[in-house]
C-alpha cells in the first residue's frame, strides 16, 4: 500500500541525508493542525469536478426501459394472457376500462378505492382486500407507456409475461421433505439464491430460527390461500405477501414452489407457533463468545508490558523503611 | 421524493466517497506525508490501551473481512450457509467480532473521555471519527440481531448492489426497499469512507506490508547508490 | 571483504564527572520541543542504579535487543510474524510512567498568589497536560545513588554478585558508584532499524548513523521495544519516534557533536572505524563469550593495503582512510584493548565503547596498615569496591577477562607515570607492571598522551565532508525560515 501510495519511489532530489536534519529544522511545537487546511482547497475542487460528472453521468438515472419495469414493479401480482395472481390478469385490460381511469388507478390505487369508485371496490374485493401498491415515481407518462406495452403484449399469441404455470397436483410427504431442504438451504435453489430461511423463519427450525428480514411464513399459507401463494412464488418471491422489500432472488422453479408450498400448508396444518427466543439466544451467545475472546486475548497476551518503575518504587520503598 | 433521496443517498454519495477517499488521499500522501501516522497513544497509557485497541482492531478487521468475502465470493457462503448449524455458526462469529468491535471501541471512546493524557492528544476530528463509528457499528450489532441472518441475504441484496456501483451503473432497487436501519448502515459507511481522508484512519494506507519481505536491515547512501544490503 | 567506514565513540568513564552538562547541551539543540520534552538523547547514570527509564537493562522486562534461538539471532520483541499480532498494542512497550512525566513550574503563581499566612510557591504543572502534577520520578532520580534502597540495589548488573558482596557494596563506608553516560550505540546491527515495519529507521552507508526517517515513520513502535539501550524515544506528540543523531549536521560540517563538544571532563572521543560488513550477521551469531573478540576482529585495520584498496572500492573517499588512520577510537578498542562495548549480550554490535572505570584505590587498608604496594600488584582490581562482576556484566557480557585486562592496563600506565613524575614508585616495579599488563612504554605513553593531554583534534577526528555534494548546506537557511524548508511541501505538523 506504502509503496503504491508514494508513485516516486526514492525523491533521489533530496539526499536522504539532508531530508531528516530539514525535519529536524522545521518541527514547530506550536499545536496546529492545518493539514485539513492545506488539503482543502484542492480537494474542494476536485469534489465539485467528481459531483458534476456523476450528475451528468446519463447512466445513473436512466429511465427504465417499461419492459424492465413491467418486469420489475408489477409482474409478481400480475400476468398477461397467464390467469390471475394477487392482482387480476391484465391481458386486454384496455378492452376492458377506459385508459383515463386506468392510468389514474396505476398512479393512485387507494384514491380510486377510498373515492369508493364501484370498478376499483370490485378489484379490491376480487384481490381480497390486498391493496396496490402506488409504485415510487410513477407519472402519467410512464403509465401510458405501461398501459401500451400491456396492449401490444396482449396482442401475442404468447406473452413474455405469462407467468410460470405450475401443477395442481396434491402434495405427498416427499413434497414436505423437499419443502424443508429447501427451505433451510440443505438443497441449493436452481436459481442460486439464498435459501428461504436467510430471511424467512416457520416454527420447528430448532436452533436459532430462521432470518427475521423478511416476514414471518408461519401463517403464509392460510394468508395467501395455498394456490395463489404458488402462483406468487411463481414469478419472484419478491411481494409476494406484498411486504414491500425487495430482494434479488430470480424465480423460482416450479418444482420447487410445489415442495415449498406444501412445506407451508404442513406447517399450518400442524405447526404450533413457538415462543420466539432466537433472537435473545442469539444475542447472548454473541456477547458469550465476546467475553470469552477478551478472556482469550487477556491469556495470550498476559505476558504484555504493564509497569516496570511503578512497581519498583512500590515494592521496595517498604522494604527500604526501618 | 424518497425516490431522489436513495437516488442520492445509493448512487451518488458511493462515488462521491470514494473519489474523495482517492484523491484527498494522494493529495495528502503528496503534499503531507508527515501526517501519515496512526497517532499512537499507547505510550502515554496503556492499560486501558490494551482492552481498546486490541478488541477494536481484531473485531473490525474480522467484520471487514466478513463483508469483503461475502461481496467477493457470495455463492461460498451460500454453500456453506445451507446447513443451518453452519449458518449459525458463522453469524455467531460474526456477531461476536461485532461485539469485540463495540466494546473496543467503548474502551476507546472512555480512555479518550477520561485520561487527561490522552486528552491532550485528542483532535476534534477524532470526537466525530468516535460517532461516526458508534453508528456504524451500533446499526451493524442491531441489523445482525433484528434482521437475521444477514450473511446469507446479504448475497441478494448488497453483493448485486456493489456489483452494479462497481460497473457504474448503480441499481438502488436492490438496497431502497430494505429496513431503515441496514440503509442507515450503508450510507454511514460510505460518509466515513469519504471522510477517511480527512481523518487518523489514513493509517489504514500505509498498513506496514513491505515489512515482511524486505531484509532486516536497512541502509541508504548518500551519493549514487551502492545497495549492498 | 566489503568495507565500511563507521563513525564510532569512545567514553572514558574514569574521566566522567556526571556533570550532566552533555546531556543539557543535546536537549537545547535538539529536544526542546512539544513532544521531546522527556526524550534524554544523551543521559548520564549513576551506577549501580536503574538508569532511564528505570531497570531498561531488564530485558525480562522490556524485551530488547536479539536474543539467541536454535542457532539463530531473532528479535526478542517483534519477530516479523508476531508484528501483525503486535501491532495494535505492543506488548513490549514502556509507557510515559516508565520514564516521567514531564513538568515545569506555574511561576506566575509567586507573583499573582493572593496574600496568605505562607510563602507562595511555584507548583509543578505537567507540559503534557498543563494540569498540576504530584512530581514522582525524573530523568536522573537515581542521581549519585539517591533512594539507592529503591534503585541502586535493584541494579541488573548486580546478578550474579553473592550476597555478601552485595551488602558491602551498600554498606555506607563502602558506598561506591561510577557515571554511565549514554547516547545511542548506532550499532552495527541495530534492532530499532530490524523492527521497524515501516522502513523508517535505517543506517548511513557512509558512516554508520542511525537514523529514522520522519516521514516514513507511522508510529507502529516497535523501535521504543526493540531498542535494549532504550535510546528510541517515542514523540507523544507528533505520532513519531525520535533518536540520537549523532548531530550529523554537526558532523557534516567537521564539528563534533553537542554532546562530545561541551563535554567538561573530556571523556569522549570521536573517530571513524573501517569494518568488514560481510561479517555483521556472523559474529552477531557467535557465543556469547567470543562476542567481544568477534567485534574486534571486524574492525579492520586502516593501515593495512589489501583493506585500503578494498575501501577505496567501495568508494570510501581517501580522506576518510585518513581519518580511520588517525582514529583514536580505533587505538582504544582495537590496539590498546581498552575500549568495551556496552551489554555486547544484547547483540546489537553498540559502535560506542566504554573505558571501564578503574576507581581509583590508592592503598588498601591491611590490619589498619595503609598498603600501597604488594607482591600482587593487580590485587586492588580484584579487591576493588566496585566489584569485577558488576563491570563484566556491564562491559564484558557476563565474561571478567576482558574488563580485568583493560583495568590491569590502566592501573600500569598510571605507575609507570608516577615512576616518571612523581618518583615513588621504582621504574622496575613500574615496568613489571607494564609487562603483566601486556604493554610496552611506548603504547603507556600514547595512552598517557591521549587519555590526560589529548587536543580537540586529537579527540574528534572526522572526516572532512564533501561539500560539493552537500548543495542544501550552501543554502541561505534563511531563505527557507518559517517557511516549508527544502524537502517538505509545507512543514511537519501533528496529523489529524
Amino acid at each position: 500500500m506504502e509503496l503504491w501510495l508514494s508513485m516516486k519511489k526514492n525523491q533521489v532530489d533530496i539526499p536522504a541525508f539532508k531530508r531528516d536534519y530539514i525535519t529536524m529544522l522545521n518541527e514547530d511545537s506550536k499545536r496546529r493542525n492545518p493539514g485539513i487546511k492545506r488539503i482543502l482547497p484542492q480537494a474542494l475542487l476536485w469534489i465539485a469536478a467528481a459531483a458534476l460528472v456523476i450528475t451528468l453521468c446519463p447512466r445513473i438515472a436512466a429511465a427504465q426501459e417499461t419492459a424492465a419495469f413491467f418486469k420489475q414493479n408489477c409482474a409478481s401480482c400480475h400476468t398477461i394472457g397467464g390467469g390471475r395472481l394477487t392482482g387480476p390478469d391484465l391481458k386486454d385490460v384496455t378492452k376492458r376500462q377506459d385508459r383515463a381511469w386506468l392510468r389514474d388507478f396505476i398512479m393512485n390505487p387507494q384514491a380510486k378505492i377510498n373515492a369508493g369508485d364501484p370498478y376499483a371496490v370490485k378489484l379490491h374485493e376480487e384481490a381480497r382486500g390486498v391493496l396496490m401498491p402506488s409504485i415510487p415515481g410513477m407519472t402519467a407518462e410512464k403509465a401510458d407507456f405501461l398501459l401500451d406495452l400491456v396492449e401490444a403484449e396482449s396482442a401475442l399469441p404468447e406473452s413474455q409475461f405469462k407467468g410460470l404455470q405450475i401443477s395442481n397436483e396434491p402434495f405427498t410427504p416427499e413434497d414436505i421433505q423437499r419443502g424443508i431442504a429447501l427451505f433451510t438451504g440443505h438443497q441449493r435453489l436452481k436459481n442460486g439464491g439464498p435459501a428461504c430461511i436467510s430471511c424467512h423463519t416457520i416454527p420447528g427450525l430448532g436452533g436459532l430460527g430462521g432470518g427475521q428480514l423478511g416476514p414471518d411464513l408461519t401463517r403464509v399459507y392460510e394468508r395467501l390461500q395455498g394456490r395463489t401463494a404458488r402462483q406468487c412464488m411463481a414469478l419472484s418471491p419478491r411481494h409476494a405477501d406484498h411486504a414491500v422489500h425487495s430482494c434479488a432472488m430470480p424465480p423460482l422453479d416450479p418444482a420447487e414452489i410445489h415442495a415449498l408450498v406444501a412445506l407451508f400448508e404442513d406447517t399450518a396444518k400442524n405447526g404450533r407457533i413457538l415462543p420466539n427466543v432466537a433472537v435473545l439466544n442469539f444475542s447472548l451467545l454473541g456477547l458469550g463468545g465476546a467475553v470469552l475472546v477478551l478472556v482469550l486475548f487477556d491469556l495470550i497476551w498476559r505476558a504484555r508490558f504493564r509497569s516496570v518503575r511503578r512497581n519498583l518504587v512500590q515494592d521496595n520503598q517498604l522494604r527500604g523503611l526501618p | 421524493m424518497s425516490n431522489y433521496h436513495d437516488l442520492l443517498l445509493f448512487a451518488v454519495l458511493p462515488y462521491l466517497s470514494v473519489f474523495v477517499l482517492l484523491i484527498v488521499s494522494i493529495q495528502r500522501y503528496r503534499a503531507q506525508t508527515f501526517s501519515f501516522s496512526s497517532l499512537s497513544s499507547q505510550f502515554l497509557e496503556n492499560k486501558m490501551h490494551f482492552w481498546a485497541l486490541v478488541p477494536f482492531h481484531y473485531g473490525i478487521l474480522t467484520v471487514i473481512a466478513g463483508h469483503f468475502v461475502a461481496f467477493c465470493v457470495p455463492r461460498s457462503i451460500l454453500a456453506w450457509n445451507s446447513v443451518p448449524v453452519r449458518l449459525y455458526i458463522l453469524e455467531v462469529s460474526a456477531l461476536i467480532a461485532g461485539l469485540l468491535t463495540l466494546l473496543g471501541l467503548i474502551h476507546m471512546i472512555a480512555r479518550r473521555a477520561t485520561v487527561s493524557k490522552i486528552r491532550t492528544v485528542t483532535s476534534k476530528v477524532d470526537w466525530v471519527l468516535f460517532a461516526l463509528l458508534v453508528v456504524q457499528i451500533v446499526t451493524g450489532i442491531l441489523v445482525a440481531v433484528l434482521y437475521p441472518w444477514g450473511s446469507s441475504w446479504y448475497a441478494a441484496t448488497m453483493t448485486p448492489y456493489l456489483w452494479s456501483l462497481l460497473q457504474f451503473n448503480p441499481d438502488i432497487t436492490y438496497v431502497s426497499a430494505l429496513p431503515l436501519m441496514v440503509k442507515l448502515h450503508i450510507v454511514n459507511a460510505f460518509i466515513v469512507v469519504g471522510l477517511f481522508p480527512f481523518t487518523r484512519l489514513v493509517h489504514i494506507l500505509v498498513v506496514p506490508n513491505p515489512y515482511l519481505w524486505r531484509r532486516t536491515q536497512v541502509v541508504r547512501w548518500y551519493g549514487e547508490a551502492r545497495r549492498a544490503g | 571483504m566489503n568495507v565500511r567506514s563507521q563513525v564510532s565513540m569512545v567514553f572514558h568513564l574514569d574521566k566522567c564527572i556526571g556533570c550532566h552538562t552533555c546531556s543539557l547541551a543535546c536537549k537545547n539543540i535538539w529536544t526542546d520541543r512539544k513532544g521531546t520534552e522527556y526524550m534524554w538523547w544523551n543521559n548520564v547514570e549513576t551506577k549501580p542504579g536503574t538508569g532511564y527509564p528505570a531497570l531498561w537493562e531488564d530485558q525480562e522486562k522490556f524485551r530488547g535487543g536479539w536474543e539467541k534461538k536454535n542457532g539463530h539471532i531473532r528479535l526478542r520483541s517483534t519477530g516479523k510474524a508476531r508484528i501483525v499480532t503486535n501491532i495494535f498494542h505492543n506488548p513490549h512497550m514502556p509507557s510515559m510512567d516508565d520514564y516521567y512525566e514531564p513538568w515545569t513550574y506555574d511561576y506566575q503563581h509567586l507573583f499573582n498568589a493572593p496574600e496568605g499566612p505562607d510563602q507562595p510557591t511555584a507548583i509543578p504543572v505537567s507540559m503534557v497536560t498543563g494540569e498540576y502534577l504530584n512530581i514522582e520520578s525524573g530523568p536522573n532520580w537515581d542521581d549519585d545513588l539517591s533512594g539507592s534502597p529503591v534503585y541502586a540495589e535493584n541494579d541488573p548488573n548486580l546478578e550474579g554478585l553473592s550476597e555478601e558482596q552485595r551488602q558491602q557494596l551498600f554498606a555506607i563506608e563502602q558506598l561506591v558508584f561510577f557515571y554511565f553516560p549514554r547516547i545511542c550505540n548506532h550499532c552495527l546491527n541495530p534492532a530499532c532499524v530490524a523492527s521497524c515495519p515501516s522502513g523508517a529507521l535505517y543506517k548511513r552507508g557512509e558512516d554508520g548513523i542511525v537514523l529514522l526517517d520522519q516521514k516514513r515513520c507511522r508510529a507502529w513502535r516497535s523501535c521504543v521495544s526493540a531498542c535494549p539501550y532504550k535510546k528510541v524515544f517515542y514523540n507523544w506528540f507528533t505520532g513519531k519516534s525520535e533518536k540520537c543523531i549523532l548531530c550529523y549536521p554537526r558532523v557534516e560540517t567537521g564539528q563534533a557533536p553537542a554532546c562530545f563538544h561541551s563535554c567538561v571532563g573530556r571523556i569522549r572521543y570521536l573517530g571513524v572505524l573501517l569494518y568488514d560488513a560481510d561479517r555483521i550477521e556472523e559474529v552477531s551469531n557467535l557465543p556469547m563469550e567470543e562476542m567481544i573478540e568477534g567485534q574486534r576482529s571486524l574492525i579492520l585495520d586502516p593501515f593495512d593495503p589489501h583493506v585500503i584498496e578494498e575501501a577505496r572500492k567501495n568508494g570510501i573517499h581517501d580522506s576518510v582512510i585518513q581519518s580511520a588512520q588517525n582514529s583514536p577510537v580505533y587505538k582504544f578498542v582495537k590496539v590498546w584493548r581498552l575500549a568495551l562495548p556496552p551489554h555486547i549480550e544484547y547483540r546489537t554490535m553498540p559502535m560506542l565503547f566504554y573505558v571501564p572505570p578503574l576507581a581509583p584505590v590508592m592503598s588498601t587498608r591491611q590490619n589498619e596498615v595503609l598498603n600501597s604496594v604488594s607482591k600482587d600488584l593487580f590485587h586492588d582490581i580484584d579487591d576493588a569496591r566496585v566489584p569485577l562482576k558488576f563491570l563484566a556484566n556491564l562491559f564484558g557480557g557476563g565474561q571478567e577477562g576482558k574488563v580485568v585486562y583493560a583495568l590491569r592496563k590502566q592501573k600500569a600506565v598510571r605507575w609507570y607515570r608516577r615512576a616518571l613524575t612523581v618518583g615513588d614508585v621504582d621504574r622496575e616495579t613500574a615496568e613489571r607492571m607494564l609487562r603483566e599488563a601486556d604493554c610496552t612504554a611506548e603504547e603507556a605513553e600514547m595512552i598517557y598522551q591521549l587519555t590526560s593531554l589529548c587536543t580537540f583534534e586529537q579527540r574528534f577526528v572526522i572526516p572532512p565532508m564533501y561539500r560539493e555534494e552537500a548543495i542544501e548546506a550552501m543554502r541561505d537557511p534563511l531563505e527557507a525560515k518559517q517557511g516549508a524548508g527544502f524537502g517538505f511541501l509545507s512543514g511537519p505538523r501533528r496529523g489529524l
